[in-house]
């Protein structure tokens, strides 16, 4: 067993190496989840005095490190002339600074509260899951290896942001 | 090749693969990203598959499922794990390697990152001793191998971290009742909820057990009504924002039938007592953006009492009694620093000071002292890690610990892991690592007054370990996953109980050393009805220096388990097969199977739920081997077991 794992070992990791596939054509879907979610912070107004100076934040809430990572990567990018701050772990009450919340994998009943606390608020909600989350602005989902997002007008504007007619063009649905 | 070159060899692939760095996608227009194809992120969490360790996560679900009633249960389930019970304890043999007289030493066992081995035997709790309902477990993260880098002290061969249920995650009250045969019975009585950011749970059961009526064996004699057992737990936490506070306490009375220590058979004042403690204050908060703090301060409380009724072998009938009260502060904190774009740099600082480490024996009937003894220890210890993605397929995890203890001096243990995505269905992990077990207080401390056992002079160091790993994972187009391990400890130092010629008496002293090798297969899959199987395959191959097999551990392991949704009914099965074992004495013990069924029926409009559990369903006669505190080299396992369990919420 000891020669088998010394032999075998350096062999066996070096052949996968050199298998290991060159660039692919496919890209990663968490990745190109937080680009999306990126051009979504672009092609959103929020309502005058709703935005700070200094910071654009983007609070990351979801069990899945994997999406977190992904989204912390945008951080230092500029949106509405300011660099994008990502907070991975605020306290559900704390939620006051955010401009844009992600809302990922995390328990149904502690979604629901954070929808319900930010309902009417100027903050940008973008809910992951495979049908649109009620109550968010936005809902993220994959279908033929394709991302797309759903669009909840209503609630959007309710909360005092107007979304750019080129969402509502790319968007799979929208709910007026 | 020695770890050395490994190391060197792993570092030079690892800037070889480094391909320059990934590409920008927010560059791209959305009308692009929008119609790029996708590559579907796992179904199996992405912590599991890019940690540096071959990781099992056991959740409430599966718990609920199968029925499990303790966490050595639950992990008998996990591939390659051995669990052993003598009556007494349960053991945990992590990837089959078990040594005779090993309590749990060389395993880390957490609730929620609070170490439950206590400061005097470094025990981790298993069995029944275990301190909490598994009812109240969110999930059980099981990792074999060295975890000294990150958990430093008996995290040797295997850490295991419990996660409690929040009050959020089940508001309102919960009941359960549960009775069978071997005269067992329990109740439960959890309440929790959440207002606002406020959440909080208390639970509080009480169970007893009869256990077999009559106990027998060949080597020391008959016992009756000598397996009962008493146990007592409360729990309750509260969450305040970014605070928690949890409290803990558990007593569990545990007769023992199996005389051991040379003390007499069917002697009704043969007891133990296993009293766990904690009180935990936990902060967690995002300090700035991407780096997040994590505190905790606990306070340990562990207390032992064992009565060992009168000798076989210098006959007599007096009481012998040890106790052991320790009492500790650990403080641990941990920074993560997610702000650099391609790593994840986690800094942690962890301080134990031992308030107590009190160890005391004596003969009850002509109340003489034997043993008196509190000395005084602390422990610091230092780490860092760094997960760093070298590019997309490459992510190259380094860490280390240096910690020192007042008993000894300084350890210092590194860990390298080599992450390769080689295709997104396909992970390879190159690992290696060190680790370390500090002798404990007993070890150190323990003497009968020149009865059987005295204090080795010379002092003892840690015992120490390094390990070379290779895990493979892919999950098929059909979603199954696959699982393959191979690995190679070479452990030496280990700490062994010797009779000194000059004297005749038992100490510890640092010896022997071991080396295990072995491989390991595992195909997993859940279908989106529910239906779960696990199938798994172990091998390995322990010896000592002098090339002798190593007592108590199986060569060969294979395990079954299956969770099948029959409408609204739900069936959990698992079966396990371990290999043949050979006894402390270098006798052969047979291989057995053993098979568990769990069935569960809703209740009450689908508010309740009734189950139905039979442990060792075709009644199999089976033992385990015990350690040498025994005369008897196997000790009988229960029989048929037939467990009901109402649970209704309120």
């Amino acid at each position: 067993m000891a020669v088998l794992i010394r032999v075998l070992f350096p062999l066996l990791a070096s052949v996968l190496l050199a298998l290991a596939p060159p660039a692919r054509a496919a890209l990663e879907e968490n990745e190109v989840k937080a680009a999306v979610v990126y051009h979504l912070s672009l092609f959103a107004d929020w309502p005058p005095g709703s935005l700070r100076e200094g910071s654009f934040n983007l609070c990351v809430l979801t069990e899945n490190e994997g999406m977190a990572d992904a989204l912390s990567r945008l951080g230092g990018k500029t949106v509405k002339g300011v660099h994008l701050v990502v907070w991975r772990k605020r306290p559900m009450l704390d939620l006051g600074i955010c401009q844009m919340v992600y809302l990922g994998e995390m328990s149904e009943g502690a979604r629901g509260r954070v929808i319900a606390q930010l309902a009417g608020q100027p903050v940008l909600t973008i809910a992951n899951g495979g049908i649109p989350i009620p109550g968010a602005m936005v809902s993220l989902g994959v279908s033929g290896e394709r991302v797309y997002f759903d669009i909840d007008l209503p609630v959007v504007q309710r909360g005092g942001l107007r979304l750019d007619a080129k969402l509502l063009r790319l968007a799979r649905s929208v709910v007026k | 090749m020695h770890l050395k070159s490994y190391i060197l060899w792993a570092i030079g692939m690892a800037i070889l693969a480094a391909a320059p760095a990934r590409a920008d996608l927010t560059a791209l227009p959305l009308e692009a990203l929008l119609s790029s194809e996708v590559i579907a992120a796992s179904r199996f969490p992405q912590q599991a598959r890019e940690a540096p360790s071959a990781v099992s996560i056991l959740t409430a679900r599966a718990i609920r499922e199968h029925g499990w009633r303790t966490l050595g249960e639950a992990l008998m389930s996990v591939r390659g794990t051995l669990v052993a019970n003598d009556r007494a304890y349960s053991y945990l043999g992590p990837r089959g390697l078990l040594r005779p007289s090993d309590y749990n030493t060389h395993v880390l066992i957490l609730l929620d990152g609070v170490r439950l081995n206590d400061n005097i035997y470094h025990q981790g709790p298993l069995g029944t001793e275990f301190p909490l309902d598994l009812g109240l477990v969110e999930r059980i993260e099981y990792v074999p191998g060295p975890g000294a880098s990150i958990y430093g002290n008996n995290a040797f061969l295997g850490v295991v971290n419990v996660i409690t249920r929040n009050g959020a995650a089940r508001p309102g009250g919960e009941a359960s009742i549960e009775a069978g045969n071997y005269g067992w019975r329990r109740a439960r009585a959890s309440l929790g909820g959440i207002e606002n950011s406020r959440d909080w749970l208390v639970s509080l059961s009480h169970s007893r057990r009869e256990g077999v009526n009559s106990y027998s064996d060949a080597v020391v004699g008959n016992a009756s009504h000598l397996d009962s057992e008493e146990n007592t737990r409360f729990y309750a936490r509260l969450g305040l924002g970014e605070l928690k506070v949890s409290a803990l306490l558990a007593r569990r009375d545990k007769a023992d039938p199996t005389a051991p220590y040379d003390t007499l058979i069917g002697d009704p004042r043969s007891r133990i007592r296993d009293q766990h403690g904690h009180l935990d204050l936990a902060w967690q908060s995002e300090l700035k953006a991407g780096l997040i703090g994590d505190f905790l301060a606990d306070y340990g409380d562990y207390r032992f009492r064992g009565d060992y009724p009168g000798d076989r072998i210098a006959p007599n009938t007096d009481l012998k009694r040890d106790t052991a009260l320790g009492r500790w502060l650990n403080l641990q904190a941990r920074l993560t620093d997610h702000r650099l774009a391609d790593h994840k740099l986690v800094w942690g600082a962890e301080w134990q000071l031992d308030l107590e480490k009190r160890q005391h024996g004596e003969n009850v009937d002509t109340a003489t002292p034997y043993l008196d003894s509190n000395p005084r220890g602390h422990l610091a210890g230092l780490y860092v890690q760094d997960e760093w993605r070298l590019s997309e397929g490459w992510l190259l995890n380094l860490g280390a610990r240096y910690d020192h203890h007042s008993s000894f001096g300084g350890a210092f243990n590194p860990r390298l892991g080599l992450i390769q995505r080689v295709t997104p269905r396909t992970t390879l992990k190159y690992l290696a690592g060190t680790a370390y077990r500090a002798p404990n207080t007993y070890e150190l401390n323990y003497q009968d007054g020149g009865a059987s056992q005295k204090v080795n002079p010379a002092g003892l160091k840690p015992e120490r370990i390094r390990t070379l790993e290779f895990v493979a994972e892919h999950e098929t187009r059909s979603d199954w996953l696959l699982t393959g391990t191979l690995y190679q400890y070479h452990i030496r130092d280990l700490i062994t109980q010797v009779t000194d010629p000059a004297d005749s008496l038992l100490m510890y002293t640092n010896q022997d050393t071991l080396e295990s090798t072995g491989l390991g297969l595992q195909a997993e899959r859940r279908w989106e009805d529910g239906r779960h199987f696990r199938f798994s395959v172990s091998r390995q191959r322990s010896r000592d220096n002098r090339g002798n097999r190593v007592s108590l551990s199986p060569d060969l392991l294979a395990k079954a388990t299956a969770s099948l949704p029959l409408g609204g009914w739900n069936l959990g099965l698992e079966c396990h097969f371990v290999g043949s074992r050979r006894d402390s004495a270098g006798g052969d013990i047979g291989a057995y199977s053993v098979t568990h069924l769990n069935l569960i029926a809703p209740l009450l409009a689908n508010r309740g739920e009734i189950s139905l559990r039979i442990r060792n369903l075709f009644d199999r006669r089976y033992g385990d081997p015990p350690g040498d505190e025994h005369a008897q080299t196997w000790i009988a396992q229960e029989g048929r077991g037939i467990e009901t369990r109402f649970r209704w919420p309120f």
